[in-house]
């Protein structure tokens, strides 16, 4: 009985007690299910590092619309969703029309709006340093956010739900889809904007730093044990989960900050993943 | 032809007579206090300007420009402006730089959410730390101005009393309070000085400097003291993010109220463009807050 009342307490009862805890994991978990899907494509389609350049995007969109219209969440949420789709359309557009690869372009936008985002700044000068709203913290999620984070996780789930074939087969062999759709440009374009959407609710509850680490990390620790896509996407969402309640257990009983704390778990998860997992892990090559 | 080019060329080498000297200081508060002492009678500039966090201000060329054209350099110290010490090694030497806290001793104070221990620069809310500063830049300006040394006197005297007066008033205040109402619960800890000057406990989400951040242990912590304490007002500051104390305030139920201004002036159609309104708006809704604590 002492045994578990004490795992009671270790594990469940601070969110009980604390309003704004259980809001935290609320909001970290409707994120999860959002995100992870997004990052599980994101790794099939080899394109971590690109969400990475789409991170750095939508920070100049927020910050502009937080000096213009100050701290409005859907607003600033909408200004990072905009300068994110345009920086990834202007990405994609240039590969398609000129001799770049998509690595380079990518590259070469994010870095010219997250310069010119930083002058624009700069020359208007901040009342509040933009760092304490880049940095959001999922510690103070209010109700707006907590409405928003649920519409885009759901407006994801039915996404992915509906174009699931032609996202999947755009993974692999988009030429294939090309052929048989002839849309296959369009289908990408649909899955940037869910990657963008997806940085936009994460932003706000970890910041643009850390909202990256929570799409892709369990789904690079997901494909160390299933091959299967099913397989994968749920098993990504769970480690997100995961990450997300013991990321915040770990801030509430060790005193450290929460978003960092998250990462620090998904990156446990990872590590794990990557030593022991069944699949072309350290231990098992195979 | 050559008659104007000539005249042309010549006004490349007109100097506009400067009468006034240049003073520039760090933050706001040191600009209002130079305001004070000596009127009109120099030029003033403040690198971090209203509203603006001086804790993590980052100079740009304008900032360097206007600092090697100054006469006079007013830094407040005790590591306030850690960018200004950066500054410096990237700038030729300059002339006259005076600290405001040059000899007087900061308080030192056990950081929880960068974990170690750090030196409070918030001083100027402590008044006897104010009326110092004041002693220190005035004499700073004599030396610069020698031949408005009466006048600068007179201000200085004038604007002691007003502090000392300000203080006693505070005291007399706070008299009135029960110990258990003592409390008051800020964004950040900016207000330390202030509390141990008149005996008040100050509790706070975030450290000393703003650039900590706070974990679900400290809010866990913030929020029990608060329930235990009976606080009902949290207060908003001009420089943070409104985001975690509305959530504290949401679930302890206390008002929302503020903002406070810690570490900045405001603009001047808001509630604390000089050092003397940022106190009087502060301690006035320090005592609204502490006042209605319910007392067993």
């Amino acid at each position: 009985m002492n045994i578990l009342s004490s795992l009671y307490s270790l594990l469940f009862e601070p969110f009980y007690e604390y309003v704004f805890l259980k809001r935290a994991l609320v909001a970290a978990v409707v994120l999860s299910f959002g995100c992870a899907p997004v990052g599980t494509l994101l790794v099939l389609r080899r394109m971590s590092l690109m969400g990475d350049a789409l991170s750095h995007s939508v920070m100049p969109g927020v910050a502009l619309v937080y000096l213009v219209a100050g701290l409005s969440l859907p607003l600033m949420g909408l200004g990072g969703f905009v300068a994110g789709l345009l920086v990834a359309f202007l990405a994609t557009y240039m590969t398609r029309h000129t001799q770049l690869k998509e690595d380079a372009s990518f590259v070469s936008f994010y870095l010219i709006a997250l310069a010119l985002g930083t002058v624009l700044i700069s020359m208007k000068g901040s009342a509040i340093d933009l760092s304490h709203i880049l940095f959001g913290t999922i510690l103070g999620i209010g109700p707006t956010s907590l409405v928003m984070i649920g519409c885009i996780t759901t407006v994801t789930l039915c996404a992915i739900a509906c174009l699931y074939r032609p996202l999947i087969v755009d993974c692999f062999d988009p030429h294939y889809l090309d052929s048989i759709h002839g849309k296959s440009a369009s289908v990408h374009g649909v899955f940037m904007a869910l990657v963008v959407l997806n940085m936009v609710s994460a932003f706000q509850a970890m910041g643009t730093l850390m909202a990256l680490g929570l799409m892709l990390l369990p789904a690079i620790s997901a494909r160390f044990w299933y091959q299967h896509l099913t397989a994968l996407f749920v098993l990504s969402i769970f480690f997100a989960v995961v990450s997300a309640w013991g990321g915040l257990l770990l801030s509430f009983h060790l005193n450290v900050p929460s978003g960092p704390a998250i990462i620090i778990t998904a990156a446990v998860i990872y590590i794990i993943s990557l030593v022991f997992g069944a699949h072309g892990s350290l231990v098992k090559h195979s | 032809m050559i008659k104007p080019l000539f005249i042309f060329l010549s006004l490349f080498f007109i100097q506009t007579v400067e009468a006034k000297p240049l003073v520039v200081t760090t933050f706001s508060i040191l600009k209002d206090w130079v305001h004070v002492l000596a009127g009109d009678d120099v030029d003033v500039i403040s690198l971090v300007g209203p509203n603006q966090d001086a804790h993590m201000f980052e100079p740009k060329a304008d900032a360097l420009k206007t600092l090697i054209k100054a006469d006079l350099i007013v830094v407040y110290g005790f590591g306030f402006e850690s960018w200004f010490e950066r500054l410096q090694s990237s700038l030729p030497p300059l002339k006259h730089v005076i600290y405001a806290t040059r000899s007087l001793v900061p308080h030192q104070e056990y950081d929880d959410s960068l974990g170690r221990e750090m030196i409070d620069p918030h001083g100027w809310h402590d008044l006897s730390y104010a009326i110092q500063s004041c002693h220190i830049i005035a004499d700073a300006l004599q030396d610069l101005i020698p031949h408005s040394k009466e006048k600068i006197i007179g201000n200085k005297n004038q604007y002691i009393e007003t502090l000392q007066n300000m203080d006693k008033n505070i005291r007399d205040h706070v008299k009135t309070l029960k110990e258990s109402q003592k409390i008051i619960v800020t964004s950040h800890d900016g207000f330390s000085y202030f509390a141990k000057a008149y005996g008040i406990t100050v509790l706070s989400l975030q450290g000393l400097s703003t650039e900590g951040q706070p974990s679900a242990k400290m809010m866990a912590a913030l929020i029990k003291k608060i329930k235990e304490t009976k606080v009902n007002t949290v207060f908003l500051e001009n420089i943070t993010n409104p985001a975690l104390i509305s959530q504290l305030s949401q679930e302890t139920g206390a008002a929302l109220k503020g903002p406070l201004y810690s570490d900045a002036l405001s603009y001047a159609h808001e509630k604390a463009p000089t050092f003397l309104d940022l106190m009087h708006h502060n301690v006035g809704l320090f005592m609204e807050s502490m006042k209605t604590i319910a007392t067993p």
